[in-house]
């Protein structure tokens, strides 16, 4: 069925039409005295709010060391699986601050043309080693080159402080001495047997 | 040389109808050209933008860098196409438009070494007639574009347009009969120079200015009434698959018939080269000071009607079809034949 | 027979029943670290604690406490559900926060059990106990002594299952460790069970180290192709590729358990380069051109002699047998190959399927080889020499074409062994179903589609071929040998 619209029966004036563009008209031109708002965008930048999402990118902390342990949980969780990691294992420093981190990521790719720039590889990261950048400006003369590798990855997201450093706290802790005296295996003191 | 002229006045006749070819054809194409970034400049700051800003002062150099982007572009046919008919059609479209200006007044007659010359390329006594049919043959250059694109959205475009034009040319050739009803001339320099002394026609004959306008507009495909190339419907309408030069030409046909239409409602309605409150008799007076006044009027006229063109397109919505046909069939032809008994009824012999 | 209830539910289990046991007949899962089916009760990680007959005072321990007649256990009451909160938290104060970097991660009892049972929170605010990390116990087991919750399930495989101690728990207290023995790193050839029973990631495997994330792989339930034990395993792949093989229990063949050999042989299947479509002669050729070849080649089948690799499922040989008595091809032979056993679960066959094999109607190459005209290969297997000399023709059908593929007149393409589906009988008896772990990428069919193209059968599937062996009886077999 079709259903019936009741329209309001329009008066002599409203039916010229003429009125109506004669007011659009006046509208029009007096629009066109007012200050344009648009934005002279490669001199004037937008303001970027601290929440924008830019473009992925990883971060070193303030000891230049680089934080993602490559756990992949941002993989995981990328909706257009636009990030690929190979894990790899970092090297073995024994007297290092942070030799009880074992993995490191040995590539780290980003695909920019998949990338949809929602922020959850930031939101999962256990390690706070990922973050959306205010990086907003992506073009390359192929699309390889927007596939971002570790380096690429590094120089966008730059340096980070953080408040809690959970792997540093961790070593400076009192049994930490006592740890490194004990030999890394074949322990004669076999007291289990 | 006034010796010489006197002697040879074909020579005289020969020389400034050449200059005048030269000088008229150029301020239509350069305006023609120049119109684009008028367009969208009004555009702009009727929407608060800026407009185009970057190519030279104020983004003037705009249409010289399109122009150029257009020349160099690689210019595609595609293979599906009527070659002949679709290479003939962008021509189509500009030269009637550039053909009619041949009969356009720009500016009271010019005295020069002892001679006078008309400022019209050909002072015509049939000028309306040859406007109507050069300006009518506009059409077949986009039904033609439409039919030898050999695809959908064209060929929509150029029946739509096709239909358009019929229905309106026959409101635009009704609502000029009242002005040579008043003239008692077709020949365009006697109408203007009736209204110099009289009245402009627009305010003796309002409703037939109004329906020449309407048709104007859509006379131009210009919006509210460019249903054949309505892009939110049909893509590009009948240019949808040209690019390079032919589109440019169809581009640059669109506003050549602007210009020669707002050329026209200044000549025919808008008194052409008259300053309100001058006669004949004082323009005469100034010699060709009033010449270089009455052509300055003139063009002032058409480029307000230009800007009217621009102003219009950004502030009223394109029509539906059945509103279109509604309108040009149901309403302008009976305004128009109004406007033909009042035309009879002002200028009765009393 | 004893009776009892576990929450509410009626079970019947014979004496000596452990609480644990029966409420796994039931499909009741009580958590559980030091518990493991295969090396028996120890009691000590506590978490598996159930109220028996209404005592909230002194939970007990499923997997120690017998069943009795009459009792009523509860596995779900606020007392135990209380009792199992405080116990993952004891076990968690000192965990430390590794699970980024673990490769347990996703396969580890301790993060579902912390996340069933947990409290989700921890209230430990003091410095978590630091213990050695990375410590290399072998050149295949890391040991993480952070990260271990003193379960004893590895000392206690030796032990029990190995009776060797290569490793132990030293120190005391909150100092206590698992630490390798006085003969330095652990040498036995089963060890990397140990890594499959750690409930944590204590111990890991430095073979899969940090090589992908658990649950970005795929899983196969498959045999271990290594030897004629035909030890039931999950073959894990990333993309395609290998990455490892972990044992399924099995508690007929092989219970928890896989030796290392097996374990690590999973790479050769990879097989980067390989036969990809059939040639003839040396040039690529269409399967059609090859299967002309063949039939042109093979003639009435006097002289030809088939040498079938015993890695080849019963399905695949009985499709190969099938066209040979189209083709008139009276002699069925399979490969051998050995290595060396041991006491365990090695086996010298160091084939999966030469039971099959043989139950097919294939037989040993005689040591007297016949006169032959023309020989063909199908699968992995080695060729004795001397069945090479006075060849007219060499055809071979397998994954990786070796030196024979120079001499082949037709080569085509193969699965590997963890590229097949069908069965494998084992060395003893006992018919285990194969699943492809891997897909080999474009112009290696699947075996029996070859042969049933040659055959002129009409086989869909390899169900079918599973049920049409069936029908057909061994007598028939024997009378394709015989005549």
């Amino acid at each position: 069925m079709a259903k019936v619209v009741d329209r309001r029966k329009l008066n002599f004036w409203e039916e010229l039409y003429l009125p109506a563009i004669a007011s659009g008209m006046k509208r029009t031109f007096a629009q066109m005295f007012k200050p344009a708002i648009t934005l002279q965008y490669p001199e004037q930048r937008p303001e970027i709010f601290d929440d924008y999402r830019g473009a992925p990118g990883l971060v070193r902390d303030q000891d230049g060391r680089e934080k993602c342990v490559s756990c992949q949980l941002c993989e995981y969780i990328c909706p257009p699986r636009a990030i690929v990691i190979v894990p790899g294992e970092a090297p073995d420093q024994p007297d290092y601050d942070y030799s009880e981190i074992e993995k490191a990521p040995k590539e780290f790719y980003i695909d920019m043309l998949r990338c949809i720039y929602c922020g959850y590889c930031e939101e999962i990261c256990p390690e706070q080693a990922i973050f959306m950048t205010d990086l907003y400006e992506l073009n390359a003369g192929s699309r390889q080159e927007l596939v971002h590798d570790k380096a690429k990855l590094y120089d966008v997201g730059g340096l980070r402080v953080d408040a809690i450093q959970k792997w540093k706290d961790k070593n400076a802790s009192p049994g930490s001495e006592e740890r490194k005296n004990v030999p890394p295996s074949g322990n004669p003191g076999d007291g289990a047997h | 040389m006034n010796e010489f002229f006197a002697e040879y006045p074909l020579v005289f006749t020969m020389a400034t109808t050449l200059a005048k070819i030269v000088l008229f054809t150029h301020i239509g194409l350069i305006l023609a050209a120049y119109m684009p970034w008028v367009e969208r400049k009004v555009s702009a700051w009727m929407q608060d933008r800026v407009g185009p800003n970057r190519v030279g002062y104020a983004g003037l150099g705009q249409p010289i860098a399109d122009a150029l982007k257009f020349i160099f572009k690689e210019d595609p046919v595609p293979g599906h196409v009527d070659k002949v008919l679709f290479t003939l059609a962008p021509a189509l479209t500009v030269i009637p438009a550039i053909l009619v200006l041949a009969v356009v007044p720009f500016a009271p007659a010019v005295s020069l070494f002892g001679q006078t010359a008309q400022m019209a390329i050909a002072d015509l006594s049939v000028g309306i007639l040859f406007v109507f049919a050069f300006s009518s043959l506009a059409v077949y250059g986009i039904t033609l574009a439409g039919w030898a694109s050999n695809s959908k959205y064209p060929l929509i475009g150029g029946v739509r347009s096709a239909a358009q034009m019929v229905s309106y040319e026959l409101c635009l050739g009704l609502s000029v009969v009242g002005v040579f009803m008043a003239a008692q001339t077709l020949r365009l320099t006697d109408i203007v120079e009736l209204q110099v002394d009289g009245y402009w026609n627009m305010f003796t004959q309002p409703i037939g200015f109004l329906v020449f306008v309407i048709a104007a507009f859509a006379e131009t495909n210009r919006l509210p009434f460019d249903l054949p190339e309505a892009e939110t419907e049909l893509v590009a309408g009948y240019h949808t698959e040209y690019g390079s030069m032919k589109f440019a030409m169809f581009f640059a046909g669109e506003y050549m018939a602007m210009f020669v239409f707002s050329c026209l409602v200044a000549v025919l309605f808008m008194g052409g080269w008259d300053v309100p409150f001058m006669s004949n008799e004082s323009f005469a007076a100034l010699g060709n000071w009033g010449a270089a006044l009455g052509f300055v009027a003139f063009l002032t006229k058409v480029l307000l009607f230009l800007f009217f063109y621009v102003w219009v397109r950004f502030t009223i919505p394109r029509f539906k079809f059945d509103q279109l046909m509604h309108l040009g069939w149901k309403v302008l032809i009976p305004l128009s034949l109004l406007n033909i008994l009042w035309a009879g009824l002002w200028n009765m012999p009393s | 027979m004893i009776k009892l209830s576990i929450d509410g539910r009626e079970v019947e289990v014979e004496p000596g029943t452990t609480v644990l046991e029966a409420a796994a007949t039931l499909g009741i899962d009580i958590p559980h670290y030091c518990y493991h089916p295969d090396i028996g009760v120890d009691g000590n990680c506590r978490i598996c604690l159930v109220e028996v007959n209404g005592n909230t005072d002194k939970l007990a321990i499923g997997c120690k406490f017998p069943c009795g007649e009459g009792m009523e256990v509860e596995t779900e009451s606020e007392a135990v559900v209380k009792a199992r909160k405080g116990v993952m938290e004891f076990l968690l104060i000192n965990h430390p926060l590794d699970c980024t970097i673990c490769d347990q991660a996703g396969e580890c009892p301790l993060q579902d059990y912390s996340y069933h049972y947990g409290t989700g929170d921890s209230r430990f605010a003091e410095k978590k106990r630091n213990k050695p990390k990375h410590v290399e116990f072998s050149e295949k087991v890391m040991f993480d002594a952070e990260r271990c919750i003193l379960c004893t399930r590895c000392t206690r495989f030796f032990e029990e299952v190995r009776d060797c101690r290569p490793i132990g728990v030293e120190n005391m207290g909150g100092k206590s460790t698992i630490t390798t023995g006085p003969n330095g790193p652990i040498q036995d050839p089963y060890q990397m069970n140990i890594i499959d029973i750690c409930p944590v990631g204590a111990l890991t495997s430095r073979d899969f180290r940090f090589k992908q994330r658990v649950w970005f792989m795929d899983f196969a339930d498959t045999v271990c192709p290594g030897c004629s034990k035909g030890c039931n395993i999950t073959a894990g792949s990333y993309q395609g590729k290998l990455l490892r093989f972990v044992p399924r229990r099995n508690t007929e063949v092989n219970a928890s358990w896989m030796c290392d050999d097996g374990r690590l042989s999973y790479d050769k299947y990879n097989m980067p380069e390989r036969v990809r479509g059939a040639s003839v002669s040396g040039d690529p050729a269409s399967f059609d051109a090859a299967r002309a070849k063949i039939t042109e080649l093979v003639g009435d089948g006097q002289g030809v002699a088939v040498l079938a690799s015993t890695s080849q499922t019963s399905e695949e040989l009985f499709a190969v047998r099938e066209w040979a008595r189209t083709a008139r091809v009276r002699d069925l032979w399979h490969g051998e190959r050995t290595w060396e056993s041991d006491d365990f679960l090695k086996q010298a066959d160091a084939t999966p399927n030469t039971a099959g094999a043989q139950a097919l109607g294939y037989a040993s190459v005689p040591s007297q080889a016949p006169e032959l005209r023309g020989l063909i290969v199908v699968g992995d297997v080695d060729v004795p020499p001397a069945l090479l000399a006075n060849l007219d023709f060499l055809i071979q059908q397998a994954p990786q074409a070796g030196e024979l593929g120079e001499a082949a007149v037709v080569l085509l393409p193969g699965r590997n062994a963890l590229e097949k589906n069908g069965h494998w009988t084992n060395g003893d008896g006992a018919v285990q179903e194969v699943r492809a772990a891997r897909d080999p990428g474009p112009d290696v069919p699947e075996d029996w589609t070859i042969w049933r193209d040659l055959a002129g059968v009409s086989w869909t599937s390899i169900a079918e071929i599973t049920k049409a062996m069936g029908a057909v009886s061994t007598a028939d077999a024997e009378a394709v040998t015989a005549s």
